[in-house]
């Protein structure tokens, strides 16, 4: 069979011919003076080396140095190679996949990316985020909090002496925390609430403003108080930088690697809390109120509050996108905080509506 | 015309990428030497040049004993931050990133050196291989030489660097007897780059696609082979066809279309590259001494992290 020989010395095809005779390859050419030539070969010193989709070159080297190699290029001798060595076809998985059909690759290869992606975000980065989140320590948790709270405090309109009255509402409520708590009250309309690692919580006036009962600030302080305790932020840190260290060490990305070790400043207005995190923070916060003996229907006042606050547009887009959501819809939290109320003992605390009525003027 | 020519497609570089995340991410990262291995053998593979096929000779066992090297270095070093965190001393912390950054600072030519010379030295055509007889002494003295000189001007000397370091890299790769050469100039390749970043800031970056290919074309044409000229053919209506397609098909399909990008990417380059004529391709020798020199089991060579120059 006709075939395309380097002898490893040189550059030059030399158009030879190959047999097969008692386990090995006589290869018979003409050199540049005329003679013929005539070479054997163990046929399992070869191997075949193509790595690609095209079958129409058969490529096989030798295992010496430096190697000699022969391509069949006609369609007959590729037959007959394949038929007298068929243990040189390439069986790897990686040719095998190549030589599939190409609309099989793609949608093999994208459903088993997807599926992929899928148990990692679901599974395995929650599970490595909570061992993370375990090996810091309280200590550290709080001097990294202050850390990033230097940096978010300067972004906001801050009122001391608000924050020395939410302190105080805070302190007389009864609350406990293992953290050192810091209420600050941010002077800006803005209907939101969140709480850093370690202990502080943002207020802001915004959503202060829509309260009209004690009860409802006390559950507010309750739901941030369960995320500081719960550590639910710092579980958030961990989930999103363990998905990015492992995909830096996956691909080698030193850089990945380096940059997500110094990265040190993340905006907390946007860290949003998971669904699950949410709805850990509402139920441990009314149970938190019932301890104080102060009125659980609070919260859900509160929730009324907040869900007026959306326009008839915003809540029928939420309503659609409610799977993308990672808040669950008031509605919902509404729903599942009236089936937890099971306080009959609460009081009015004349103490705690006296601060509430400074905070509201 | 003596033109390279690539035939990857993107389903095929498709299917090697995602058998190769798989396999890595089930074992966590250490199937990642075996997956550069079968990419570099389907790219090397997909390109030919007077119908003859490039082979990656390189195995995923060498490449491990370098990865693994570094893969322990990272976990012994995130053992000690977090050592650092429980310990709560931050001092710690800091010296031990100081640490890092030098180490991988000071590592960095090393790196470059290595990878490409394991790259050479398991790269051939028809069975002739490519070899690269640079002295690593030699080549680390030349990167912080520069490096120094690019830091007291404030990276203006980068530029310099940049060609000082990609001319010592060519100067002293060959393939079989066949020695390569580059002839760049710091100073015209300073001058280009600051006529295309002043043309693409007043165009609002129109200008990108012929800034990249001035670029291209500039080590193209003083890239040889036995002091003949490389040759650029890439237009510019091409370039800019193949980017903005490229950019449309990443930004309506969520990125998904990726390895369709790449493989237009490398076939605009690729094919683009014009050898010179007046080269004998049929009389290139083995070149069996610098070869044998070049396989040492040398940590940084079978590390061969992808670090570009």
């Amino acid at each position: 069979m006709k075939i395309i020989f380097f002898n490893g010395q040189s550059s030059k095809p030399i158009p030879a011919y190959i047999e097969n005779k008692l386990g090995e390859f006589h290869i018979s050419y003409t050199d540049e003076d005329s003679n013929v030539v005539f070479q054997s070969f163990k046929i399992e010193d070869w191997k075949r080396v193509d790595y690609n989709s095209d079958d129409a070159i058969f490529t096989i080297e030798n295992n010496s140095f430096p190697p000699c190699k022969i391509i069949f290029k006609e369609e007959k001798s590729i037959a007959y190679i394949k038929r007298i060595c068929p243990d040189l076809i390439n069986n790897n998985l990686h040719q095998k996949i190549l030589n599939f059909n190409t609309q099989k690759v793609i949608i093999g290869a994208f459903a088993s990316l997807i599926a992929i992606i899928a148990l990692y975000i679901f599974v395995v980065s929650p599970f490595i985020g909570k061992i993370v989140t375990n090996m810091i320590t309280i200590n550290t948790e709080i001097s990294l909090g202050n850390h990033f709270s230097k940096t978010l405090i300067n972004t906001l309109n801050i009122d001391d002496k608000k924050s020395t009255e939410l302190m105080q509402f805070y302190q007389t409520a009864g609350f406990q925390s293992k953290y050192p708590i810091e209420i600050i009250y941010a002077d800006e309309s803005t209907v939101n609430a969140f709480a850093i690692p370690g202990g502080k919580i943002v207020i802001f006036k915004g959503l202060l403003d829509k309260m009209e009962r004690y009860e409802e600030l006390a559950g507010l302080i309750g739901h941030e108080l369960a995320h500081v305790e719960k550590r639910h932020s710092l579980q958030q840190i961990s989930n999103k930088l363990s998905t990015y260290l492992l995909v830096s060490i996956l691909t080698n990305d030193t850089g990945g690697i380096t940059t997500a070790l110094m990265e040190h400043t993340i905006n907390f207005r946007s860290l949003k809390n998971s669904r699950s995190f949410e709805k850990e923070a509402d139920l441990w916060g009314i149970n938190e109120l019932k301890k104080l003996h102060i009125n659980q229907n609070g919260m859900i006042s509160l929730f009324e509050k907040i869900k007026n606050n959306e326009s008839d547009i915003n809540a029928t887009l939420t309503k659609t996108l409610e799977y993308m959501s990672s808040h669950p819809l008031t509605d919902k939290r509404i729903e599942y905080l009236k089936t937890s109320i099971t306080d009959t003992t609460s009081t009015q605390n004349n103490n705690l509506q006296k601060i509430f009525e400074r905070l509201q003027n | 015309m003596k033109k390279l020519n690539f035939t990857g497609k993107g389903s095929g570089y498709l299917a090697i990428w995602a058998l190769n995340l798989i396999l890595t991410i089930v074992t966590l990262g250490l199937y990642y030497p075996w997956a550069k291995e079968k990419m570099r053998k389907y790219l090397w593979n997909e390109t030919n040049f007077e119908n003859d096929r490039f082979q990656f000779h390189g195995t995923g066992k060498e490449m491990f004993k370098g990865f693994i090297k570094v893969y322990l270095f990272f976990v012994v070093f995130y053992a000690a931050f977090f050592a650092a965190q429980y310990a709560e001393n931050p001092e710690m912390y800091v010296i031990l990133i100081v640490l890092l950054y030098l180490v991988l600072l000071l590592l960095i030519p090393f790196a470059i050196f290595g990878a490409w010379r394991y790259r050479t030295s398991r790269t051939s055509w028809r069975g002739i291989y490519f070899s690269f007889d640079g002295k690593q002494s030699d080549f680390v003295k030349l990167f912080f030489k520069n490096l120094f000189f690019t830091i007291i001007t404030f990276g203006i000397y980068s530029y310099w660097m940049q060609i000082n370091i990609r001319k010592y890299i060519l100067n002293h790769t060959k393939i079989g007897n066949y020695r390569f050469s580059y002839t760049g100039d710091g100073g015209d390749y300073f001058g280009i780059n600051l006529l295309g970043g002043f043309l693409s800031m007043i165009t609002l970056y129109i200008y990108i696609p012929a800034f990249i290919k001035s670029l291209f074309e500039y080590h193209v044409k003083n890239t040889k082979l036995e002091g003949k000229s490389f040759k650029s053919t890439l237009t510019n209506s091409e370039i800019y066809g193949v980017l903005i397609v490229n950019f449309l098909l990443i930004i309506f399909t969520l990125g998904i279309a990726f390895p369709w990008v790449f493989i237009r990417t490398m076939k605009m380059y690729m094919n683009n590259i014009q050898l010179p004529e007046d080269v004998d391709y049929e009389n290139i020798k083995q070149d069996i001494d610098n070869y044998t020199d070049a396989t040492g089991d040398d940590f940084l060579d079978s590390l061969d992290l992808d670090l570009d120059f």
